[in-house]
């Protein structure tokens, strides 16, 4: 009993150690058909991969992965695809998962795309999806919230619209006049997800502030899958706060000027000369020019005299009332000339002031009816 | 006529645009007496002549036209009473705002009982308006020298003058014009065949009532 223990010890020591020896050679053939492999001799691999994966081989199951992943690949160089498809079906067919990323400089420009075809056509067919819970879809909606009654600077002007959605969705808003709703002057999105606050700073598309009237503002959301909340409107009322303006002095008054010009009184001798030498004339014409013939022994013409009277008289009042002559006062007329010149300048500064002042008073927005 | 046709033409000579120049225009006048001497006796008529007067400018071109027309009365058997209608054009060169010197024709027609008599004058005139020192008051004086003078048909004209003397007011502002003047005319008539010498004057007052405009 004794020895036939010990034969089949010794018959179990033979096997091993041929077992032994066999996995010694495959593991070399791999490495020797890896090394012809990269010395571009396919055909050598082969025959090394081919003495690896006869059936007593020996070899454990990684290794005929492998040696069928590079049977394959030897294959594909020798440009017999349909024998090196064979191979990777086989190698997948014992290792679903075996990747050959780390082989991909061997060459073969079509490994990866064969070996993928083979995954591929061994991959199990997929399962119809399975019917989607007959639960009822939630809504998607959005909060628009705008602050109540506010007054704001034009400078840096910002109106915060608050943006809330009911699930995870990208919120924008968009402002139109509500004359022309279909044209918006402005708009901004919230991230995908984010509920917050967008600053609108009161301008239309050409950076100047909107003019006063009622402004359309309008929050809308859609989500990842495509769904869109209904639009919530509002509007709002915006308007000029009073400016805070100076009233323009009244015009100023005669008395604020100095006189220009001095009447001084101009009595004329030559005119009273004139006066009292028509005069005469008058007088003295019936019998200067007249024929003696004509005039001798009859009465003098009284008319003559009424005329002459007159004349000479007109000559005296013109001495005695006089002309008046106008001086003009240089002095007073510069005087007067830099005082409307200053008159003037601040006028046309008070309505700069007031200019300024409208073009920035403060902008009040009210939401039409109350409604934040 | 022939005279009247020469008026006609002066007056159409006037130029279309003189109405946009300064233009004056007045109502007068002439509280008349008339005296005539002949065959060595003087007699006297009165009689009251209205008018017009008027004158256009155009640059220092005057040119004016009058009119008068009344009757004298009162001379007696000897002297008829007639009607007179006189009609005179000057052109007038202004030298000064106050001085004009230039020539003047004169119809004047007389009409009575014992027919109608045309005189033609034809002379010269210069007219003084000098300023007195007050403003739109000015005295006046129109000399009329009329030598190429003669009655229509009959003797020459051996002097014939006629002076106006006498002031004016423009009151600042107004258009309105107003004169007061002392009118003397003399007019002495040559002999004519058996008509000795004749002497006729003219003179009393004159008043003048109008407008200018464009001054």
């Amino acid at each position: 009993m004794r020895l036939q223990g010990a034969v089949i010890g010794l018959l179990l020591v033979v096997v091993q150690a041929h077992t032994l020896r066999a996995q010694v050679d495959v593991a070399a053939s791999i490495a020797g058909a890896r090394a012809q492999l990269d010395q571009f001799n396919p055909d050598s691999a082969s025959a090394l991969l081919e003495r690896a994966l006869t059936p007593n081989s020996g070899a454990s199951k990684e290794q005929r992965v492998r040696a069928y992943v590079l049977y394959g690949i030897a294959q594909l160089s020798s440009k017999n695809v349909s024998a090196a498809r064979l191979a990777f079906r086989q190698a997948l067919q014992l290792n679903p998962s075996e990747r050959v990323d780390s082989l991909e400089f061997l060459q073969p420009e079509n490994l990866l795309t064969e070996f993928n075809s083979e995954r591929l056509a061994l991959a199990p067919a997929p399962e119809a999806p399975a019917a989607p819970a007959v639960a009822a879809p939630v809504p998607l909606t959005v909060q628009l919230a705008l602050p109540a009654d506010t007054t704001l600077p034009v400078a840096d002007a910002r109106l915060p619209i608050f943006l809330a959605p009911s699930r995870a969705a990208r919120a924008a808003v968009a402002i139109a006049s509500a004359a022309a709703p279909a044209a918006p002057l402005w708009a901004d999105t919230l991230p995908l997800g984010a509920t917050g606050a967008v600053g609108w700073d009161l301008r239309g598309r050409d950076g100047a502030l909107v003019a006063p009237g009622r402004y359309r503002v309008t929050a809308t959301a859609v989500d990842s899958a495509g769904s869109a909340a209904p639009a919530v409107t509002r509007v709002v009322v915006i308007s000029r706060a009073p400016a805070d303006t100076q009233a323009l002095p009244p015009p100023l008054p005669r008395s604020a000027f100095l006189p220009e010009f001095t009447s001084v009184s101009h009595r004329s001798a030559s005119g009273l000369l004139v006066g009292v030498g028509l005069g005469a004339a008058v007088a003295l014409l019936p019998s200067a020019l007249g024929r003696p013939e004509l005039n001798k022994g009859l009465g003098s013409d009284g008319t003559a005299y009424l005329v002459a009277g007159s004349v000479a008289i007109a000559g005296v009042i013109a001495f005695v009332a006089g002309g008046q002559e106008r001086h003009p006062l240089p002095e007073n007329v510069q005087k007067n000339a830099a005082l409307r010149q200053q008159d003037a300048a601040s006028r046309a500064a008070i309505v700069e002031a007031n200019a300024r002042a409208r073009q920035n008073a403060p902008v009040r927005v009210q939401p039409e009816g109350g409604k934040p | 006529m022939r005279f009247r046709a020469a008026l006609v033409l002066v007056l159409c000579a006037c130029p279309v645009g003189a109405a946009a120049q300064p233009v004056s225009g007045f109502g007068q006048a002439f509280n008349v007496e008339r005296r005539v001497y002949y065959h060595g006796a003087v007699y006297q008529q009165t009689g009251l002549w209205y008018g017009a007067v008027g004158a256009v400018r155009l640059g220092r071109v005057q040119l004016g036209v009058s009119a008068l027309m009344g009757t004298s009365t009162g001379g007696g058997a000897a002297s008829p009473d007639i009607q007179i209608r006189t009609t005179a054009v000057t052109l007038h060169y202004v030298a000064a705002p106050w001085i004009a010197l230039g020539v003047q024709a004169e119809a004047r027609r007389f009409e009575s009982d014992a027919g109608v008599t045309m005189w033609r004058l034809i002379g010269g005139n210069a007219r003084l308006e000098p300023g007195l020192g007050l403003a739109g008051l000015r005295g006046i004086a129109d000399v009329s020298i009329l030598p190429a003078s003669s009655v229509s048909g009959g003797p020459s004209l051996q002097m014939a003058m006629q002076a106006a003397v006498g002031a004016g007011f423009a009151p600042a502002g107004f258009p309105m014009d107003f004169r007061l003047v002392y009118r003397f005319e003399r007019y002495d008539i040559a002999a004519s065949g058996a008509s000795p010498e004749r002497y006729e004057q003219f003179r009393g007052v004159v008043v003048q009532v109008g407008i200018r405009l464009g001054r």
